[in-house]
């Protein structure tokens, strides 16, 4: 039977060929740019090394510092009181901050205060995303951005580790010049991804030994996308004897595997409630907001006091204009399957005649609109590709990298799906339900 | 009529009731749209004010434990040494807060009778030389100046217009973190980026041995090559006797930073071309299928002496009573925007978006309904009603 619906659906594409042009561009486009940002939500979003543990990650960024001090406010209501003016005195008591400072952490309060919460099985310190260095290279510059990190870091973010190994927590205590290098790096510096072991970048002040290889992050987010990674106490200046509150210090917390992220962000942002102030009359709190990865994400992109009304919020927006941009295609290729529908209209009422249930019409017309937009979702899926290879070549994103892997043709497949149901369920629905007397009345069969 | 093409619409109402729907979705995701690209289209009219071609832009790192001769010395002898570079032009120091680095330094009080909030933006004697800054009034404040009683400030045109109306400003005291003495307006400085507004700016000096001016603005003869960035790097090793300063190009700066609106921006536009050509393609199929089926309805007039125009204009009005009621209702939605105020954009922004929106669409909807409309009226009565 499906074999006789398929051929059926095949043939009547082929009928009306203006009809299944304008469906099979609107199907294909819509589509394209649905897998587009599938892709762009995998890549982001997705558990693809190093972030594979993304659900089970705390993260400590943003230190905040306050000089908090006690404000009254005084409100004084006037009535008038048969002819006499009264008066009624409220004081409020509350809190005004006086002066703010938002910053990361400096790698003092991290190392004291924020080591081994419970239910952690490990935790690293790490400084990302302000170090910048210029290297010049016969002619060539080339800008480098370096990660500063402990050896846990290599435990938390599951890096592919291409060649060599990562540096050891001997190698961090003792500050040795070595250096895990991303392949892409790899590449601009030395010419190749292969074979740079031993090798010598020269950075900065300093020259660091090539230890390992690994695959740069996909991604952008900074905890991560760095083209080196060298151990933190080999960082210039006194960053980590440095006995200031805030630094350029993050850190990330991995859970146990069993562990609730709700007591772990609390008991973090408690210890540091607690951490002793050395001059209260600078500032009288210290505060910070543990984040989850989504929370931390969201609140990049919308600030607010709460990660997670910003993550909602971010979801909230994200899922409405996904939405509305689905919406008014599906609503036109509805609109456009009612007029083909309605073209057979005569067919119908001879299959209604001959015993054809209305269900089973219904069914060969949702079955006919899934075939279509299988069809349009094969050209969608070809021009998507080469709409990734286009982004990821102009470098659009800069160092972002869009894959379309086994997962995006998964969620791909599912939205094809739901499209074709979703745009030919209510002109099926309408159809099934003709009158057989009307269907034939009045059209040339 | 038009009470009779209402009628006509209201019997047809449930085919049209999608179509107008279609029109509604239409016509809000496209003033979304062109209210984020006007808004930003407007902002980038005003200019940035200062040079970013053949600009480069040093981020010095410096040992701590300098004292202010150390620093003045070293400072000397940077601009000294870089100024020798036959590729240089001129040199500027600026604090950290710089052009694009994302960074804004703002201040704001009570002390001169009204509210004064301002941007605030240091740098040193040769600054409006070396970005090529244009002074409206006055002129830039030199070295002696810093000995004056009161410490020299230049402030923007926005910040006059802001503040001081028509009043002359030049030489006038204003109290700004002490009393200033205001030496010049400069036409625009728009540092923070070309999709900002620009704000109220006040320039300060600081002296070279201010420990907060930790960026080099370096000026270049035009046609510079790229190369000469190693050559800098080069004397900028050697004076401050550190590796790990960043040199950057203050155009490519620009770009970058430009490019975070433009990317999405044009994406939007690209995807709002391809709804409404798809909306366009599946309005002129459905309408051809409609019309196609009236032709007995059409025969009929045609047969009773209506023109070729008059059916013409039948079926256009028929579509556009649909696309009308489908816009009228949007729009109501659309002004709530800028009568609620819900967002930090200016109003004129999002009436501009409006009227963009419903010509765009009366556009659109006219050319589709326009075609099979025109194929309707070409019918032959004989034929139609022999059909029949």
């Amino acid at each position: 039977m499906f074999s006789n619906y398929f051929k059926l659906a095949l043939k009547v594409l082929g009928r009306n060929k203006f009809f299944t042009g304008i469906s099979l561009f609107g199907i294909s486009f819509t589509l394209m740019i649905l897998m587009l940002i599938t892709a762009f939500y995998d890549t982001e979003f997705g558990e693809n090394p190093p972030l594979s543990n993304k659900d089970r990650l705390v993260f400590l960024s943003v230190l905040k510092m306050e000089l908090v001090v006690p404000d009254t406010t005084l409100v004084i209501d006037s009535v008038a009181q048969g002819g006499l003016m009264a008066y009624d005195t409220t004081f409020t008591y509350g809190e005004g901050t006086n002066s703010v400072s938002i910053s990361s952490f400096s790698y003092y309060v991290l190392d004291d205060y924020l080591r081994e919460p419970a239910g952690v099985t490990d935790y690293s310190f790490y400084s990302s995303g302000q170090h910048s260095f210029n290297v010049f290279l016969d002619n060539r510059k080339l800008e480098v951005g370096a990660i500063y990190a402990d050896a846990a870091y290599w435990r938390v973010f599951d890096f592919n580790l291409r060649e060599g190994e990562c540096f050891s927590a001997d190698q961090v205590q003792h500050a040795t010049p070595v250096a895990v290098i991303t392949d892409e790096l790899a590449r601009q510096y030395f010419g190749r991804d292969s074979g740079v072991l031993g090798q010598e970048v020269e950075l900065g002040n300093s020259r660091f030994k090539v230890i390992g290889v690994v695959r740069r992050s996909r991604s952008m987010n900074s905890m991560v996308a760095g083209d080196i990674f060298l151990p933190l106490t080999t960082m210039e200046g006194r960053a980590l004897d440095d006995n200031a509150y805030q630094g350029s210090f993050q850190a990330a917390y991995l859970l146990d595997r069993s562990a609730a992220i709700g007591p772990v962000q609390a008991e973090l942002a408690e210890r540091t409630a607690r951490i002793p102030l050395r001059n209260p009359e600078e500032y009288n709190r210290i505060s910070t907001l543990p984040m989850s990865f989504g929370e931390l994400y969201a609140s990049r992109l919308i600030d607010n006091n709460e990660p997670q009304k910003s993550l909602f919020r971010m979801r909230l927006v994200f899922g409405l204009l996904l939405l509305f941009f689905v919406l008014l295609p599906t609503l036109n290729l509805i609109n456009i399957n009612i007029s083909r529908i309605m073209e057979r209209e005569s067919e119908i009422g001879v299959r209604k005649a001959f015993g054809a249930h209305a269900g089973t019409i219904l069914y060969q017309f949702v079955f006919e609109n899934v075939i279509i937009t299988f069809l349009g979702g094969m050209i969608g899926m070809v021009l998507a590709l080469g709409l990734l290879h286009l982004i990821n070549d102009s470098q659009v994103l800069p160092h972002m990298i869009l894959r379309f892997n086994l997962r995006v043709f998964a969620y791909s497949l599912g939205i094809c799906l739901l499209f074709g149901i979703v745009s030919g369920w209510v002109p099926a629905w309408r159809v099934s339900r003709l009158q057989i007397a009307d269907a034939l009345k009045s059209n040339q069969l | 009529m038009i009470k009779h093409i209402l009628t006509l619409v209201w019997n047809k109402k449930r085919t049209n009731m999608l179509m107008m729907l279609e029109i509604f979705l239409a016509f809000l995701i496209l003033f979304s749209v062109f209210t984020f690209a006007i808004n930003f289209l407007r902002m980038y009219q005003s200019p940035l004010g200062f040079a970013t071609r053949d600009a480069l832009l040093v981020q010095l790192m410096l040992d701590d434990g300098m004292d202010s001769v150390a620093h003045l010395e070293m400072r000397q002898q940077l601009r000294r040494e870089v100024e020798l570079l036959p590729a240089v032009q001129t040199t500027s120091f600026n604090s950290g807060v710089t052009m694009f680095s994302g960074s804004m330094w703002t201040t704001s009080n009570n002390d001169n009778g009204f509210l004064l909030e301002t941007c605030i933006y240091h740098a040193d004697e040769q600054f409006a030389a070396a970005a090529s800054l244009n002074l409206v009034e006055g002129r830039w404040p030199e070295v002696s100046d810093q000995n004056n009683k009161y410490a020299p400030v230049v402030i923007n045109r926005r910040l006059r217009e802001a503040y001081f109306g028509d009043k002359p400003v030049i030489d006038s005291i204003i109290m700004l973190d002490g009393e200033k003495k205001i030496m010049g307006v400069v036409d625009h400085f728009k540092y923070q980026g070309e999709f900002e507004t620009e704000r109220p700016l006040t320039f300060f000096f600081l002296p070279l041995h201010d420990e907060n001016l930790r960026t080099l603005y370096v000026r270049l003869k035009p046609n510079t090559p790229p190369e000469f960035e190693e050559e800098l790097n080069k004397t900028i090793a050697r004076v401050t006797r550190r590796r790990d300063f960043v040199i950057s190009s203050v155009d490519a700066d620009r770009v970058r930073q430009s490019r975070q609106v433009w990317v999405p921006m044009i994406t939007a536009l690209l995807i709002c071309g391809f709804l409404i050509l798809n909306v366009a393609l599946g309005l002129f199929g459905v309408l051809y299928y409609n019309i196609s089926k009236r032709r007995a309805e059409i025969g009929l007039r045609r047969a009773l002496g209506a023109t070729q125009g008059a059916i013409t204009r039948q079926f256009t009005a028929e579509v556009m009573v649909v696309a009308a009621a489908g816009m009228l209702l949007a729009i109501l939605i659309a002004v709530q925007f800028p009568l609620l105020a819900v967002f930090d954009v200016p109003a004129e922004n999002f009436y501009w978006s409006i009227l963009a929106t419903t010509i765009l669409i009366l556009l659109v909807v006219l050319i589709c309904a326009f075609s099979p409309s025109r194929q309707a009226a070409a019918v032959q009565p004989a034929v139609a009603l022999h059909e029949e």
